[in-house]
């Protein structure tokens, strides 16, 4: 193949990448998915989708209530289950999907927990159902089975604001609760975006 | 030049006992030697008589102030070197420990001697050549320690034979220094006594020689580094993270007042050039396009010091304001501590000051789900994410501009460098701390070429995940230094990069490489036949509650063996030929 051809080829090589990355080959999250280029008319918009949420402190207090619910009725249903904090309260920017928001958004990972020991197969339905019962009224109403072969289950629970609650059972058993993006208490409370403010 | 047989014989105790004999001495000679001076002239004598005794009084508090300086400066230094060779021995004891560990050993002329068993061929390594590589690289690095150890306490030797010289010259005192009393002038031989630590390795050190370098200081000596020079530390491959980290954090306000300073310089020659009465449009272009990369690198570490201050802890192992465009290295979690490490490294248009935010994400989301696998499935290692973005990867402004482009593999090559460093780094500092290391790389879209071109070298790495791959820059599974059975990788159905490469430019596809085991981006596993979880898209492979992100998180916490595979769709039948009647 000659050079011409050769280096033609590179440059449309090039060009389909570009458009694949924009967006214009696919169904990406965002207008660029590996840099989030503010554009403020979706950042204003972003926020005031936010700013109908709950603040991420108060959403945090929220969800340690249930999981603290969650875990409790486990331990009556399964009274083996011994439970123990493994990992700290993490927080994150929200993301490639809420660009140019700054500082003014978290999504936060809750503690995860663990209980050693599996719940048998037999079971596994009767512990959803558990975790269920105090789920929904927090509002985690879609439920995904996302694991399901022996001794290996996993359900995880969404609310409507994609915070995520896991729950699963293998050689042990562990929950896990993430939040969806929420607005910080600071930018709640000023009301408008920091870009703007 | 001191041998190892004697290093490992080195004691401090001894000096540090000199101290304190020293110290007594010195507070005896103050004592009595400023009454010298005061007794030297008594009131009421005078005459000849009285004038040389006078001088010499003087002259024997002339000699007590130069013993007192001596005495200082010896006291200082035995301080000093005993100090030192507590942190010699560190780095001796590390070296030993790390031998017998794989049986090895170090004989008196620092020699290192394999008396492990040949290797075992095993089903993942049948030829053992793998396990051989395995024991070439730890006798490489215990060479490399026992060169450190050695280059350490040769500086600590020489240093204390040049403050004994001084001392026996007689030579300590500072010329023109005002010696009005003698716990001065005992004072002035203080600063004179104190010994230099040992300088780091010269530039194009390995990671493993930076590692035995650390093993070799003091508590002292590292914290004194630390404070007067954290640009020596931060950027450091094979030293402990947590160092690293708080070296870069030290280092962000003068980094920053320092690309201040050019922005101005920058900002004040074009209002002189606009100024002109000519107007040189092709010079504004140009410091407008520099004023523009250095708000980017302020923007950067704008981003930088936003994700370090998110709840839970984060290492701040890379900081590099030079080139072009700055960059950093962000792990959630703590790469000392934790078993389970993973470091991705992210592809084309990537900056630290527009897309860190969305990765730490990314690393967060999956640091949280494999340490919740982890617990689940019995290991319960901690687990570290670590989201490296320590090349500069090609941009829009490149996408035509020769080797700056994203249809070149020069900047991966760069990059992959640098990872390659990085990756042996988090090696050899796990091996200072005797802590286990599960090391996942996981490599996306342009990053996944670098992190193939990181992978056709020798690292710790134990899993690798390439996604959206384009390339790799290799022709077949054995190029890449990746345990067999190790290696997969993910392409979910909408994402045409990984079918980009038309040429093969970037070596065989990933995809159709054998030996590389893809995962599914999918349906999960469900029980009434829905698809659930599946990602579709070139940039959403760590989606949250994927299929993807799941098969990911299990092998970052050790457990490959839990991927859900990806099946091909059945072939549709041949269509049946026309019957003709």
């Amino acid at each position: 193949m000659n050079r011409l051809i050769r280096s033609t080829l590179v440059s449309l090589t090039a060009a389909s990448l570009m458009l694949e990355l924009t967006g214009c080959g696919g169904n990406d999250r965002t207008e660029s998915p590996m840099s989030t280029k503010p554009n403020q008319n979706q950042a204003a918009q972003q926020f005031n989708d936010l700013m109908q949420r709950p603040d991420i402190d108060q959403v945090t207090a929220r969800y340690e209530e249930m999981y603290i619910q969650v875990r409790s009725a486990l331990s009556v249903a399964f009274p083996d289950l011994q439970w123990r904090q493994t990992s700290q309260l993490t927080g994150a920017a929200c993301g490639f999907k809420y660009p140019g928001l700054d500082a003014d958004d978290e999504q936060r990972g809750l503690p995860n927990w663990m209980a050693p020991g599996s719940i048998t197969d037999a079971h596994w339905d009767e512990a959803v159902e558990v975790v269920q019962n105090v789920a929904r009224n927090y509002g985690f109403n879609t439920v995904v089975p996302t694991v399901n072969r022996p001794n290996d289950h996993e359900v995880v629970f969404y609310d409507t604001y994609e915070a995520e609650l896991n729950f699963g059972s293998a050689v042990n058993t562990t929950l896990l609760v993430r939040t969806g993006c929420h607005l910080t208490a600071e930018a709640k409370k000023r009301g408008t975006p920091r870009l703007t403010s | 030049m001191v041998a190892w047989g004697e290093v490992i014989r080195w004691s401090p105790e001894p000096l540090a006992e000199l101290v304190g004999v020293l110290n007594n001495r010195y507070n005896q000679l103050i004592g009595c030697a400023d009454e010298l001076r005061g007794t030297a002239m008594p009131e009421g004598w005078s005459g000849p008589a009285a004038n040389a005794a006078a001088a010499k009084a003087n002259q024997l508090a002339d000699d007590a102030e130069e013993l007192a300086a001596e005495g200082a400066m010896l006291r200082r230094a035995a301080g000093d070197v005993s100090d030192a060779i507590t942190g010699v021995l560190h780095g001796v004891t590390e070296a030993q420990s790390l031998a017998a560990a794989h049986e090895f050993r170090i004989d008196d002329d620092g020699s290192v001697i394999d008396h492990g068993p040949a290797p075992v061929c095993t089903e993942s390594d049948p030829d053992g050549s793998q396990a051989t590589a395995d024991r070439q690289r730890i006798a490489v690095e215990l060479q490399d320690r026992v060169k450190e150890v050695l280059r350490s306490a040769e500086d600590v030797d020489n240093d204390f034979c040049a403050v004994l010289d001084r001392i026996l010259s007689s030579h300590v005192l500072v010329p023109g220094s005002d010696g009005t009393d003698l716990a001065a002038v005992g004072n002035s031989g203080w600063p004179l006594g104190s010994l230099s630590i040992p300088a780091p390795p010269p530039t194009g050190a390995t990671p493993a020689d930076n590692a035995a370098w650390w093993a070799t200081l003091s508590p002292n000596q590292r914290t004194v580094l630390l404070h007067d020079h954290p640009e020596l530390l931060g950027n450091r491959d094979g030293l402990p993270g947590d160092t690293r980290s708080k070296a870069n954090m030290a280092r962000i306000p003068g980094e920053r007042a320092a690309i201040q300073q050019q922005i101005d310089t920058a900002n004040q020659q074009l209002a002189e050039l606009s100024n002109q009465s000519e107007l040189s449009p092709g010079a504004i272009q140009h410091i407008q396009d520099e004023i523009d990369q250095l708000e980017a690198k302020l923007g950067s570490l704008d981003s930088i010091e936003a994700t370090m201050h998110r709840p839970g802890e984060r290492q701040l192992l890379t900081l590099d304001t030079s080139g072009d465009r700055l960059k950093a290295a962000v792990a959630v979690g703590n790469v000392d501590t934790a078993k389970n490490v993973a470091v991705f490294t992210p592809g084309f248009t990537s900056t630290v000051d527009r897309s860190l935010s969305g990765y730490d994400n990314d690393m967060q989301n999956l640091q949280q789900h494999a340490q919740s696998l982890s617990d689940r499935y019995g290991d319960g290692g901690q687990v570290a994410t670590v989201t490296w973005m320590g090349y500069e990867a090609p941009q829009w402004d490149g996408v035509l501009d020769g080797d700056q482009s994203v249809a070149s593999d020069h900047l991966a090559r760069v990059g992959a460098e640098k990872l390659d460093g990085f990756l042996n780094g988090l090696g050899a500092s796990h091996d200072s701390t005797r802590q286990p290391l599960h090391l996942t790389a996981l490599g996306h879209s342009y990053g996944s070429l670098t992190t193939g071109l990181a992978l056709q070298r020798d690292t710790p790495v134990n899993d690798a995940v390439v996604f959206g791959s384009p390339g790799l820059d290799a022709d077949q599974r054995s190029d890449l230094k990746v345990p067999d059975g190790h290696l997969f990788s993910a392409m979910s159905d909408q994402d045409s990069v990984p079918k980009l490469d038309v040429l093969n430019h970037f070596g065989i596809s990933p995809y159709d490489m054998a030996g590389i085991d893809r995962v599914d981006t999918g349906n999960a596993i469900s029980v009434d036949g829905t698809p659930l979880g599946a990602t579709h898209t070139h940039s959403e492979y760590l989606q949250e509650g994927s299929t993807s992100q799941y098969n990911m998180a299990a092998i970052v916490a050790g457990r490959p063996d839990l991927r859900v595979s990806y099946m091909p769709p059945p072939a549709s039948p041949a269509p049946q030929p026309p019957v003709h009647r």
